[in-house]
């Protein structure tokens, strides 16, 4: 990303992957979040390890969770459009990788759309969860959007 | 893997569990691991402060906190299909407030078999105490024909 700012990555660009182990507990952790206690996430069955809550890995896979993310001072950012697959279970234990590649740029109404896929997979490579997400960048102050509340 | 989505006609809607989104759940998923050194990490989600620097007058709920009870519900609908051949697209139309009670929801739309494969597909939306939508969108699993028999 060579020290850029997240809103000037273009087409292709890619920020630096982040890789992370779910443990026990940070799994129950996120069970704890969503209130959601289903026996697959705490027991493992058929020789493997208890499954890793989508929602942590939702929550490890947006572009601000890169090492290499950067946000302009004065500017601010909101996600609008999650387009997710789910390929395979991820399972606790396991280290997981994100990468992210941004697929469009665009600007409209003032406001800088970007758009870009994460890919989660484990430490095998095998694909767990593709996402394609949609967001835009925005000046602080300046647009209220869905997701900001009361402007200041 | 829920019967009602094998055996209910298109339109029927099925209910997830109703959650109130209290502070401490809120903290847990923003917050960082418990076993930071330091917890909660401070960021628009946690943190008024923070929040006010970005422009806010009050903390934001991560939408991934509803997007979540909504992605647990479709693994408890379709089992462990979910995990191999589930697909959302959604949106996220508001925001939620800490203290709000939010349910997530699905209406079968359709259930075609394709070679031998059954595809269900679903609109699906989380709302809130008042009935207001705080996410919409369309889900869909793909059944192994092992499964759709």
């Amino acid at each position: 990303m060579n020290g850029k700012f997240a809103h000037e990555l273009k087409a292709g660009d890619q920020y630096e992957p982040l890789e992370f182990v779910v443990t026990s507990d940070l799994n129950q952790q996120f069970l704890y979040c969503v209130e959601d206690y289903n026996p697959i996430y705490l027991e493992g069955r058929d020789g493997k390890p208890p499954l890793v809550h989508p929602v942590l890995l939702m929550h490890m896979s947006p572009r601000t969770r890169s090492p290499s993310y950067r946000q302009a001072p004065g500017m601010g950012s909101a996600f609008a459009r999650d387009r997710s697959r789910y390929f395979n279970p991820g399972h606790v234990g396991s280290r997981f990788r994100v990468t992210w590649t941004v697929t469009n740029t665009y600007e409209q109404r003032g406001k800088i759309y970007q758009d870009y896929v994460a890919l989660v997979q484990d430490e095998s490579g095998i694909d767990i969860l593709r996402r394609e997400l949609a967001s835009t960048f925005f000046m602080l102050g300046k647009v209220k959007t869905y997701a900001l509340g009361k402007s200041k | 893997m829920s019967a009602g989505l094998l055996q209910s006609e298109p339109g029927h809607v099925l209910e997830g569990r109703a959650r109130r989104l209290t502070l401490a759940r809120a903290l847990a998923l923003s917050g960082g691991p418990f076993d930071a050194a330091v917890w909660p990490e401070k960021n628009l989600h946690t943190d008024l402060k923070a929040a006010n620097d970005a422009g806010l007058a009050e903390i934001v709920v991560s939408g991934t906190q509803w997007e979540g009870y909504l992605v647990g519900f479709l693994a408890e609908l379709f089992g462990m299909h979910w995990f191999r051949h589930g697909e959302l697209d959604i949106k996220i139309p508001r925001s939620v407030r800490i203290g709000e009670t939010l349910q997530p929801k699905a209406r079968l739309e359709t259930r075609e078999t394709q070679g031998g494969a059954l595809r269900i597909a679903l609109s699906v939306w989380v709302e809130n105490q008042d009935g207001a939508q705080v996410l919409v969108g369309t889900a869909a699993c793909t059944l192994p024909p092992s499964a759709a028999a």
